[in-house]
């Protein structure tokens, strides 16, 4: 009476046995959760107090619309429970009797119970012929208006949602010695008829045993519905956010296909829609997870079988068609049992699972694989053999296993990359590090390189000047010596000249800071005992300016040689008694003016024309610009600055 | 009268100065010598008025003596011979204890005239040796100084400076401020002591923070 649960034992037991530890452990937890759905199973039904209650298999049944009871001198048959209408009375529906009858030693003294595991679809109870009871609702049809419905003879049905029943008896309506019960049933057309053996004792007795039935049959599957469901619709925003990684998709779609199977065909008490429908729909769902696994298990093994794949796509689709054909009664013998096909494609993917187990023979696979098997087993054992049909159904704990399996490998994943995440930041701040060091050995190696540049560049900056300015004025003043034709007080100014020029190139290396003002002023410090001894009044008129970007070494050097020859022509040449020096920010605001007016008689001569055309230039490489206007008072030069 | 001391290691130069010196009444070779050596003999008897004396001596740097003759005869006025004026040189003098600088190359009448002007107060500084004057003479900023430490400077010494920086000479800046010519210089004598406790001060400083006193 228990192949089921004894069969399934001795399977997960014999693979934990050659499995390694880890493999053990989660194995451990299926079987846990096998163990737990199939517990009602295996624990003794009613224990020590069995004697007490009485298991009733055998009654009278008789086909009859009666309201009443029928009298004991109707035509009773013979009946054994559990009785299949399908079996008993092929194509058959509408109302039945069955008489049964129990010997007591004694009128009981407390309530009593009897127990129905399966009463399809619905019924009322008669104790010594009175109503104790209801189960279910029944129709008011008369038998005249019955008619032939359609069904799949061989397939299982698709509706078996109906709960076990409990009907209380009053203890007066027993007696001592013989009672007699009757049960008439309702079987509503199109769906499967069907009455189990009765169970009969005092109630607290019996409610036990049916609680556990309900246990197994109505509250497991319907937690078994929410958490599929919930675990379908996670698996497919996973999806979503993860749109190339199809393997959550199908397996998020055959969760929820499966929690509609399992909702249509075992919780929902009585259909939403009318009967063939509501067959083909409960159908389509079963086939529709199965299909969806198959695509899982292929995505899984990231196989690529596009022919299966159509293949598995048309019977999904060609499915329902085939079904109603059945239904409808159209069709031969393999339209007939198109039912079977599920097994065959259920057979399809548990070989893929185990294909890949096999292949990788790690945990997860293997796991994959036994777990996948487990619908296969509970469906080939439930439908292929032979079931008694009052045994509570374990379909909807086939996915059971699947659930623990993926869940397990989502947490493994969700954890694995966690930590890889961790270990790659840790990495990842690890080479910023060295790459901030690198940045800064390779930034001070450029701080280096530029000093040593700017270090060369003004080297060569103060040979090319000393080249061009003193040198030359030393070879020059040389030759005036060797050749005999000035006096020594000339040669002393031509090499006073030498050594203020090279002051020149000196103060030009001070740190300007990009203040104009103590570079001119330095100037003016330098030239004024000479232009004094010339009797040459300097008017030195300074308003503050703003910083000067342009102020390099280079610039300062082109400044003080612009106006060093400027001061040099009044000097020479212009005869002038007084120089003003005027240095302000213009009205634009765009320029520092440095503005040069003496009194004299002009040196625009032919012979400071070099001179000049090397002002002009030396203020064009700065960016300024350089005016001088001669004018029968003097000449004023003026050059200008880029202000910013 | 107005003794001169001198010390050079270019002979020309010395032969050139002790002529410039002693073709003038008002003033009197105290002695001219060519070595720190001889410097600090010499000085061990009596002091001269005025010191001047090139940095680089055979026998170490003229910054010492001028060190050495700032601390002990503090009446002497120092004055640093240099070749171009050029700003590292001159504010080591200075800070050493100089109050001026002389160009190598100066006429003799240049010669006089800074002595004199050297003993009625203080010589002229470069506009680019004002500025540095007064970047090194403000305070740095809060964490560099203490709390006790004042900023050296009055606010017209530092105009004075300010006024030096732009080129404006010293006649220029008593007619812009309106005071005396002889005020100007007085003040510009004052900033250069002062630079020259300030810059003995950071050495303490600096020595101390090195761990060496």
């Amino acid at each position: 009476m228990r192949p089921a649960g004894w069969g399934l034992s001795r399977l997960v037991g014999g693979a934990i046995g050659r499995s390694s530890p880890n493999l053990r452990w989660l194995l451990g937890a299926a079987v846990l959760a096998v163990a737990i759905a199939l517990m009602p199973l295996s624990m003794p039904s009613f224990g020590a107090a069995r004697e007490t209650l009485v298991q009733l298999d055998r009654a009278g049944f008789i086909l009859s619309d009666s309201p009443e009871p029928p009298a004991d001198s109707a035509a009773w048959r013979p009946q054994i429970l559990p009785d299949n209408w399908r079996v008993s009375h092929p194509g058959d529906w509408g109302y039945g009797w069955y008489r049964l009858q129990i010997v007591l030693p004694a009128a009981p003294d407390e309530f009593f119970a009897a127990y129905l595991p399966l009463l399809e679809t619905s019924g009322t109870l008669y104790v010594n012929w009175t109503l104790v009871g209801q189960a279910g609702a029944v129709e008011r049809i008369s038998r005249t208006a019955r008619q032939s419905e359609p069904f799949v003879p061989n397939a299982p049905p698709a509706f078996v949602g109906f709960p076990p029943r409990l009907f209380s008896i009053r203890p007066d309506l027993l007696r001592a010695g013989t009672n007699t019960l009757h049960l008439r049933l309702w079987v509503k057309s199109g769906t499967r008829g069907a009455l189990s053996g009765m169970t009969i004792g005092p109630e607290r007795r019996v409610r036990a045993a049916y609680e556990q039935r309900v246990l197994v049959a109505v509250t497991g599957p319907r937690v078994i519905v929410v958490l599929t469901a919930g675990f379908g619709l996670f698996l497919l925003l996973l999806w979503l956010r993860r749109r190339h990684e199809t393997v959550y998709g199908y397996a998020g779609l055959a969760a929820l296909a499966f929690a509609l199977y399992v909702a249509g065909r075992y919780v929902v008490s009585e259909p939403v829609f009318p009967f063939p429908h509501w067959d083909l729909a409960v159908r389509s769902a079963l086939v529709a997870y199965i299909v969806l696994m198959c695509l899982f298990a292929l995505r899984y093994g990231g196989w690529r079988r596009p022919r299966l794949e159509r293949w598995l796509w048309a019977y999904l689709i060609v499915s329902p068609l085939l079904d109603y054909a059945a239904l409808a009664g159209i069709g031969g013998w393999v339209i007939q049992k198109w039912w079977l096909m599920s097994f065959v494609v259920t057979v399809i993917y548990v070989a893929i699972f185990w294909t890949i187990g096999l292949q990788r023979k790690t945990v997860e696979t293997l796991c994959l694989a036994i777990a996948g098997s487990f619908k296969l087993v509970i469906s080939a054992n439930e439908y292929l053999l032979a079931y008694p049909i009052d045994l509570p159904h374990y379909q909807p704990y086939a996915y059971l296993p699947m659930f623990i399996v993926i869940g397990w490998m989502l947490i493994d994943r969700f954890a694995r990359s966690l930590t890889e995440f961790e270990k790659l930041s840790a990495e990842l701040e690890k080479r910023v590090t060295e790459k901030h060091a690198e940045l800064a050995r390779t930034y001070e190696r450029m701080h280096i390189m530029e000093r040593h540049q700017a270090v060369v560049e003004e080297r060569s900056r103060i040979m090319r000047d000393m080249h061009d300015g003193i040198g030359a004025q030393l070879i020059s003043t040389l030759s005036l010596v060797e050749h005999g034709d000035y006096s020594a007080t000339e040669v002393a100014a031509a090499l006073r000249e030498c050594l203020a020029d090279l002051r020149l190139t000196i103060d030009s290396l001070e740190p300007t800071e990009n203040d104009l003002l103590p570079v001119l002023g330095n100037l003016r410090y330098r030239l004024d005992e000479r232009l004094r001894k010339q009797g040459i009044n300097l008017d030195w008129r300074v308003s503050e300016v703003p910083e000067l970007s342009c102020l390099t070494p280079q610039n300062v050097l082109h400044i003080l040689r612009i106006l060093q020859e400027a001061f040099t022509n009044i000097v020479k040449h212009a005869h002038a008694t007084s120089i003003q020096v005027e240095i302000g920010l213009d009205t634009t605001g765009e320029h520092v003016y440095i503005q040069v007016r003496d009194n004299g008689t002009g040196f625009c001569g032919e012979r400071s024309g070099r001179g000049i055309a090397s002002m002009r230039h030396r203020a064009k490489i700065i960016g300024g610009r350089l005016d001088i206007q001669p004018s029968a008072a003097g000449t004023t030069l003026n050059l200008l600055l880029p202000a910013s | 009268m107005t003794t001169v001391m001198v010390v050079e290691d270019d002979p020309a130069f010395l032969t050139r100065f002790c002529r410039i010196v002693a073709s003038h009444a008002d003033l009197e070779l105290f002695a001219a010598v060519s070595d720190l050596a001889s410097a600090r003999q010499a000085m061990s008897r009596a002091t001269p008025d005025v010191l001047l004396t090139d940095l680089g001596l055979p026998d170490g740097s003229g910054i010492d003596l001028i060190r050495e003759t700032a601390r002990r005869h503090p009446d002497t006025d120092i004055m640093v011979i240099t070749v171009f004026g050029d700003e590292d040189h001159v504010l080591a003098s200075i800070e050493a204890g100089a109050t001026g600088y002389i160009l190598k190359d100066s006429l003799p009448q240049e010669f006089v005239e800074l002595i004199k002007q050297l003993r009625a107060g203080g010589s002229p500084i470069s506009p680019v040796i004002a500025r540095q004057l007064l970047k090194r003479l403000k305070p740095h900023g809060i964490a560099a100084t203490g709390p006790t430490e004042e900023t050296p400077l009055s606010a017209r010494e530092s105009e004075i400076l300010s006024f030096i920086a732009k080129g404006f000479s010293f006649a220029e800046i008593a007619r812009l401020l309106g005071v005396s010519q002889h005020t100007v210089i007085s003040h510009v004598k004052k900033i250069y002591q002062k630079l020259a406790v300030h810059s003995r001060g950071e050495a303490v400083y600096e020595a101390g923070r090195m761990g060496l006193i």
